[in-house]
């Protein structure tokens, strides 16, 4: 939390999945959450076959608009060019200073359905199926994460011990 | 709250015209409105409103087939249906996972299922904190239970440690 800003200020942008323990979380810790759930919108266009450039107009968000990002478990949705573009929007959007926070499951996620990360009981750090979310698992290597995020600093990166990954990034 | 929503579907009828009950008025789901609502009395819609609702005191439902395109003032809400606007709420804001809404939300208390489509701006009062209630579906069921992400760390024999918080794990990787 000091990371993305100090408490009972500042602006975060959680892009999904949707989950009510995580918004309770965040909510109470700063002045504005924004949620947009872009799993949902994935898989509805998965299903609908529309172009995925369409899926991110969801995210249209005014430029230097959040002090935090928090991208738990997308970016190991998304194929290559998805997942470049979601990083150029977060650059836009953050503000200078902000951070991206990233999770990535381990080498034992299921493949198909979606673990969210869930925080409980205001410290604990859970894993989640969300049954109504199917999207293929394209796992990426650490290294290839931090490519990935190139436009930003990296700050900290972490793994803990059942393989999830954490990552800080920030925009200079 | 749950007990008043089962008993306004026990006397749900499929008629074309908004119906007082004892305790609040539904808007059927043949029903379209456009305009200013305001009342002293809870509200059911099932049909379509676009306008602005003003229940100070009172509950709004919008239940499952309810389309609602308006600015919302009322004491608690709940949403399973389809909701685009701003709400302020001087107590809770339900979310179910039928619900679609889209907008601003300012709340004493929110609670959202998992499954539900939010595009929310949320402001919550940070002095009423609450413990999250448990309100998914997959923690139900047997073969899905979440899991702390240490859950692992004990099945490999690596010892019986508690699970860290958030904030000590993060500074081990500082």
């Amino acid at each position: 939390m000091e990371s993305l800003g100090e408490e009972g200020k500042g602006q975060i942008l959680d892009v999904g999945p949707i989950c009510g323990d995580n918004i309770d979380f965040f909510a109470r810790r700063v002045k504005r959450l924004c949620v947009c759930d872009m799993f949902f919108h994935l898989v509805k266009g998965s299903g609908s076959g529309a172009p995925s450039d369409q899926v991110w107009q969801h995210l249209d968000y005014p430029p230097e608009s959040f002090e935090g990002i928090l991208l738990w478990d997308l970016i190991d949705r998304l194929e290559d060019h998805d997942a470049e573009e979601v990083v150029k929007r977060c650059y836009s959007m953050a503000k200078p200073g902000g951070v991206v926070m990233i999770l990535a499951h381990g080498q034992q996620t299921s493949p198909k359905v979606v673990n969210s990360f869930v925080i409980i009981d205001d410290f604990r750090l859970y894993s989640r199926p969300q049954l109504h979310l199917e999207l293929p698992l394209y796992m990426r290597q650490n290294r290839e994460v931090m490519e990935m995020l190139a436009p930003f600093t990296p700050i900290t990166s972490f793994i803990y011990r059942n393989g999830t990954r954490e990552f800080l990034f920030r925009r200079f | 709250m749950l007990g008043k929503s089962k008993e306004v579907k026990d006397v749900a009828v499929p008629v074309s015209r908004p119906r007082a009950t004892g305790e609040k008025t539904i808007i059927t789901k043949d029903i379209s409105i456009e305009g200013k609502i305001r009342g002293k009395e809870d509200l059911v819609i099932e049909g379509t409103v676009k306008g602005s609702i003003q229940l100070e005191g009172h509950h709004l439902t919008i239940g499952p087939n309810g389309q609602v395109e308006a600015e919302v003032i009322a004491e608690n809400l709940t949403i399973s249906g389809r909701l685009v606007g701003n709400i302020k709420a001087l107590g809770k804001v339900e979310i179910t996972k039928e619900a679609n809404f889209n907008g601003e939300i300012r709340a004493k208390h929110l609670s959202v299922e998992d499954g539900a489509y939010l595009k929310a701006m949320i402001e919550l009062d940070p002095h009423h904190k609450d413990k999250a209630e448990p309100t998914d579906e997959p923690l139900k069921q047997k073969d899905y239970k979440a899991k702390p992400t240490y859950g692992p760390l004990k099945q490999k024999g690596y010892g019986d440690e508690a699970p860290h918080d958030l904030a000590s794990v993060s500074d081990k990787g500082k």
